[in-house]
Formats: structure tokens, C-alpha cells, sequence
């Protein structure tokens, strides 16, 4: 029991630095942009054009004329109580419009992901089962092809096929499972392609190893040592993985939700790239950075179900 | 019908990027049930591999020929699933190196009664029972406790005394035993060959034990097939083989003990990719005469033992 708390303090304690660092890439984002954030505001209209001492009283009353370490540490205080700033276009608090949007990514991103687990994983331990054979052989092509499509090409792809022919699924929008069933599948595709061959090649290494030999002299079928030996033992470098590549799910579903038309953070950091809203986009930043982050606390947590020597504390 | 083995022009070969390992060399033995046979010699001779291929279990880039018959059957020949009822039920294996043999993720007593719930088709419960019965067979002060125990948290003997329990909890006919003492202390060495004499004894059990140790053949075994490059140099009981070897080799191996001359056998094994003509053995002999050099002896009978050496053709 004391081995898994200090186990989970550990990985706790190790969030903070990388959180840290979130937050300077953000700061060192708004810094480098090159509007002037007084200017823009003081713009706002698009009418009036502020004059350079109307500026500089802007800027002081803002704080941009203080040393930037100062500035910093100010923003991390605002961030710490869930202040991210005023947007520049919709002059609303960051963080609310974020909280808006996220339920619609987190939905996107978990059907997302749960169709990478449930296809990859079996398809994986098949191509494993069956190495070198026909099946094996078209289902790394296939994989291959998933991870070398583009997702937006295969969102319009669906699009063509199940929206316009087949008149199955909505190309946009957001409310029913049905709105989510194109967009995973694009979102999920080039993940799917890499877990499979992940998965293919964690296991056959697994089945290199001596207690499956040990299994084998024991009588028991091909595919039942695979699955009480073979396949809790192929998992754990597999997990480790996915946690990488949720990085690449959340990233895609900024092209994907724009693509269906799907009020998520995606969708909402394009715009603010687009119009130059700074302060949203660095609250993108962070935020997603946090869900990343607490993702691959999951993925350790996990390891604790998947590896007794971490659970029980060994060396 | 009897329940001995019987080994018949037994090759098996390897394909490796440096090119094809002459592993086992026309093997021919009989193994007779009711006795505890032990296979020594040094590494590399072929002795886990024959014993392995005995369950057809060498990894997929090997080749074997010949024929092994248990009761008839030709085991190299047996469909995938008819062999499945006869490995860990009928013919038990008991792989060297503890410290890989068991699955990490999975307990060590559902690992030893894995087999057995298999075969036997008994409920969880019985399963339980027997496979802690078993375990303080093997001397564990704590069976329950280590019933319950993840591989790495045993000591070496503890796991290499597990995995013994885990090949013998079918009470099998047959068990190939590959270095069951490696690694083991003295009186743990001396559980472990009291086990596999009892073995012997009550479930009437035949053994096969691949071995470097020679005093434990010595001492427990019935009678003793010497490998060398793959080829048996010497076949014997026990007793006469240790008291009188025949072969120089073994003759080397008994006086490279260290309670015997503690005198090194020179040279190194032949390569098995590029094995010399004639005996194996003559690049190291000291007996050696020209024809060893290009002709391979015939395994001979010698008073009751079987040599291959040209000193007594």
C-alpha cells in the first residue's frame, strides 16, 4: 500500500516541472507574437488608430513595461487562480470560453481513443497470432496505409461516401454518438495504423521469451498462452505508447473539428490563430497541455494494474 | 509396450546469419523409463537442445530429422494438439534459467497450477490445494505465502525450486529436467536431488537430467549419456562410468573437478557451424592417433558401456 502512494506521489510530483514548462513555452508565445497587445486592444474597433503616447499609457497600465520575469510570474499567479485573460476578439474570460468547448473535444477525444484501443489492440495480437501469413501481411499494409492518409482526406472521404451517397451520418455538427462516428475514425486512423504494428511487434517480442517456452511444455494451446501470458505482458510498452500518441489525437482534432463543423478547443484555437488572439491561444496551449499531462498520469496509474513489480515495489 | 524413449538418428540444426549450427549429431539412444538418465557434458554440447526436442520445443529456425517413439508414437510426427496432451501431463519439461522461466505479471502458484487445472479439468479449490501440497514438497517454509507470490519477489532457489514443483505437479511419467540445480547452495542442491529420487521412487516417475553438475549425476542417476559437439561419446550406469570412463573426454571432465585433480580440460569445443572431421573430440585428446583425424568412430560396446573412441575398435 505505501509503495503504491509513494509511487503516485512520485509521478504527482513530477507533473510540476512539466506544467511549468507548459506555461513558459505559452508565456514565450505571447511575447514573441508580434502585435503589440496594447495596440490590438486599443484597435479593437478598426477604426480608431491610437497614438504612439496612448500606447505607451496602455502598456503601463498593463504591465508590459515591467521586466519580464515579473510579468511572468504575475500571469502564473492569474493562471493559478483560473484567470487566463480576456480574449482580443469576443472580449469574453478565456477560461470560460474554454470550460465552453471542452466537453466537445474531451467527447471527440475519448470516442477517439476507445475506438484506437478496441481496434488496434485485437488486430495487433491477430497479426501477432498469425505472423508471416497472408492475413498478417494485409493487415500491415493496411496499417500502413492508415498511418500514411492524411486525416483530413479521409474525413472528406466519409464525408463523400457516408454523408453525401449513403446519406448515413451528418458531415457536421455536434450532439448524437452519430456526429462523432466520422470524425474518431479520421481522428483515430494514423494512431490506429501505428498501435497495430505496435501491438504485432510487442507481443512477438513477448513470445521470444522464455516462459512462453515454459507455457508451451505445459500443454496449453497456441492462442490461450497468448492470452494468459502473451498479452498482459505485450501491454505495458503498448500503454507507454498511447500516452505519446494522445498528443497526436488532441493535435488532430484541431484540422477534424474544424472540418465537421464541431464547437471544440480545435476548432476555437484555428480561430484565435487566425485573428491573432494571443492570450486564447496561449490558453489553449496550457490547457491542452494540462489534459495531455493528466492523460499520461493515467497511463502511469495504469502501470500499477499492468506490473506487479511497480505495484508491489520491486526493484 | 515399454515406456522407455528411444532416440533414432536424432539431427537437429539451427539457421543463424552465420550459417547453419550442427547443434545434435545422429543421435541414437534408448532412455529407459524406471531410471533417472543423466546427459552431461559442457556447454554448447547439445544436451538442453536434445532435451528440449524431445516436446518439440525449439524455436522456429531449427531443424529436426530422425524419430523420437514414446509408446509407439513418433513424437516428432504427432499433430500439434495430440502432443499437448502429452507435454507437461505425460512428459513434463523443467527449463533452465528460473529467473525468465516465469511469467512476471502472473502469480506463482496459478503459473504451477495452470497445467494441472488444464489437464485435469479440477475445480479452482482442489487446484489450490494440490499446488500448495506441492510447493511444501520443495521444502518452502511459507507455501501459502509463496503460493501467493510474484516471481521477482523469490530468491533464486526459491524460483528454481518452483519451477521443479511447477514440472512435476501432474506427477508425470516422463520429466526432462535442464539444469534443475544451477545456481543452487549446497543443502538446496541436496532438496532438490532427494525430490528427484523420490520422484523416482513413489510416483514412479522417469527423469532425463540435463546436467553440468557431475557429482549430482553421480549420485542420483541411474545411468549416464555423455554428449560432446552433439554426438555421444560415452554411454554407461553411473557407477562404471565414474569409477572406469572410458572415453578420454570423460576421463577430462571427471578429473576437471575440483575435488578430484582440478585439471582443465585444454582447448575449447569445436565450432558447431564448422564441426572438424572425424571424431569431435580430436582437436583436444591426448590419445589422439591419425585416424581420429579423419574418421568418425562408431559408438562401441565396451564391458557394458558404450564408448565412440578409436582407442578401443
Amino acid at each position: 500500500m505505501n509503495d503504491i502512494l509513494f509511487y503516485l506521489v512520485k509521478k504527482l510530483l513530477m507533473i510540476i516541472p512539466v506544467l511549468l514548462g507548459i506555461t513558459i513555452a505559452a508565456f514565450i508565445l505571447g511575447i514573441i507574437s508580434p502585435s503589440d497587445p496594447a495596440a490590438v486592444l486599443l484597435n479593437m474597433d478598426g477604426v480608431s488608430t491610437p497614438s504612439a503616447q496612448e500606447i505607451a499609457n496602455k502598456r503601463h497600465e498593463m504591465g508590459l513595461d515591467r521586466p519580464l520575469i515579473v510579468q511572468y510570474l504575475s500571469w502564473l499567479l492569474q493562471i493559478l487562480h483560473g484567470d487566463l485573460g480576456i480574449s482580443y476578439i469576443t472580449q469574453r474570460p478565456i477560461w470560460d470560453e474554454l470550460m465552453l468547448r471542452l466537453p466537445v473535444t474531451i467527447s471527440l477525444a475519448s470516442c477517439t481513443l476507445l475506438l484506437v484501443i478496441v481496434t488496434a489492440i485485437p488486430l495487433g495480437v491477430f497479426m501477432a497470432y498469425k505472423n508471416n501469413s497472408r492475413s498478417d501481411f494485409v493487415l500491415r499494409t493496411a496499417a500502413l496505409i492508415f498511418t500514411s492518409v492524411p486525416a483530413f482526406w479521409l474525413a472528406i472521404l466519409f464525408m463523400w461516401i457516408f454523408s453525401e451517397e449513403l446519406h448515413l451520418l451528418p458531415t457536421s455538427g455536434y450532439g448524437t454518438l452519430a456526429h462523432l462516428i466520422m470524425p474518431s475514425v479520421a481522428l483515430g486512423a494514423g494512431t490506429i495504423g501505428i498501435l497495430m504494428r505496435l501491438q504485432r511487434a510487442a507481443l512477438l517480442e513477448v513470445l521470444e521469451q522464455h516462459f512462453i517456452l515454459t507455457a508451451k511444455a505445459k500443454g496449453m494451446p497456441f492462442p490461450m498462452i497468448i492470452w494468459k501470458h502473451g498479452l498482459l505482458n505485450s501491454l505495458i510498452p503498448v500503454i507507454t505508447l498511447l500516452g505519446n500518441y494522445f498528443g497526436a489525437i488532441i493535435s488532430g482534432s484541431a484540422v477534424i473539428e474544424s472540418i465537421f463543423s464541431l464547437p471544440g478547443l480545435g476548432s476555437y484555437v484555428l480561430e484565435a490563430i487566425r485573428g491573432r488572439d494571443y492570450p486564447a491561444i496561449q490558453g489553449y496551449v496550457i490547457f491542452t497541455g494540462l489534459v495531455f499531462v493528466l492523460f499520461n498520469l493515467l497511463v502511469d496509474i495504469s502501470y500499477l494494474l499492468l506490473n506487479p513489480k511497480i505495484r508491489l515495489g520491486g526493484k | 509396450m515399454d515406456n522407455n524413449i528411444y532416440l533414432q538418428d536424432v539431427t537437429i540444426s539451427f539457421t543463424t546469419k552465420a550459417g547453419t549450427v550442427h547443434a545434435v549429431n545422429h543421435v541414437d539412444l534408448n532412455v529407459n523409463s524406471g531410471e533417472i538418465t543423466g546427459m552431461i557434458g559442457e556447454t554448447g554440447s547439445g544436451k538442453s537442445v536434445l532435451g528440449m526436442s524431445v516436446l518439440r520445443l525449439l524455436a522456429a529456425n531449427s531443424l529436426i530429422s530422425g524419430s523420437i517413439i514414446y509408446k509407439n508414437s513418433d513424437l516428432l510426427q504427432l499433430a500439434e494438439k495430440e502432443l499437448n496432451q502429452i507435454r507437461g501431463k505425460v512428459i513434463s519439461f523443467i527449463p533452465q534459467n528460473p529467473d525468465a522461466a516465469f511469467d512476471p505479471t502472473m502469480k506463482i502458484g496459478k503459473q504451477i497450477i495452470e497445467g494441472f487445472l488444464y489437464h485435469d479439468k479440477k475445480s479452482k479449490a482442489a487446484g489450490i490445494s494440490h499446488g500448495i501440497g506441492q510447493l511444501q514438497n520443495y521444502s518452502f517454509h511459507e507455501p501459502q505465502k509463496t503460493f501467493n507470490s510474484y516471481p521477482f519477489q523469490l530468491s533464486g532457489g526459491m524460483r528454481q525450486r518452483a519451477l521443479c514443483a511447477m514440472g512435476t505437479v501432474l506427477s508425470p511419467k516422463w520429466i526432462i529436467a535442464d539444469e534443475p540445480t544451477k545456481g543452487l547452495d549446497a543443502i538446496i542442491r541436496q532438496q532438490v536431488s532427494q525430490v528427484f529420487l523420490e520422484l523416482k521412487k513413489t510416483a514412479n516417475s522417469s527423469i532425463l537430467l540435463i546436467t553440468h553438475d557431475l557429482r549430482l549425476a553421480q549420485k542420483i542417476c541411474d545411468t549416464v549419456i555423455v554428449l560432446y559437439a552433439g554426438t555421444v561419446l560415452e554411454q554407461g550406469p553411473a557407477g562404471k562410468l565414474f569409477d572406469e570412463p572410458l572415453h578420454p573426454y570423460t576421463c577430462g571432465l571427471i578429473d576437471a573437478q575440483p575435488h578430484r585433480k582440478l585439471l582443465p580440460l585444454s582447448g575449447m569445443p569445436p565450432s558447431l557451424i564448422n564441426l572438424p572431421a572425424g571424431c569431435k573430440f580430436h582437436l583436444r585428446c591426448s590419445c589422439r592417433k591419425d585416424i581420429c583425424c579423419l574418421k568418425e568412430p562408431a559408438l562401441l560396446e565396451v564391458n557394458g558401456q558404450w564408448v565412440r573412441c578409436w582407442k578401443y575398435a
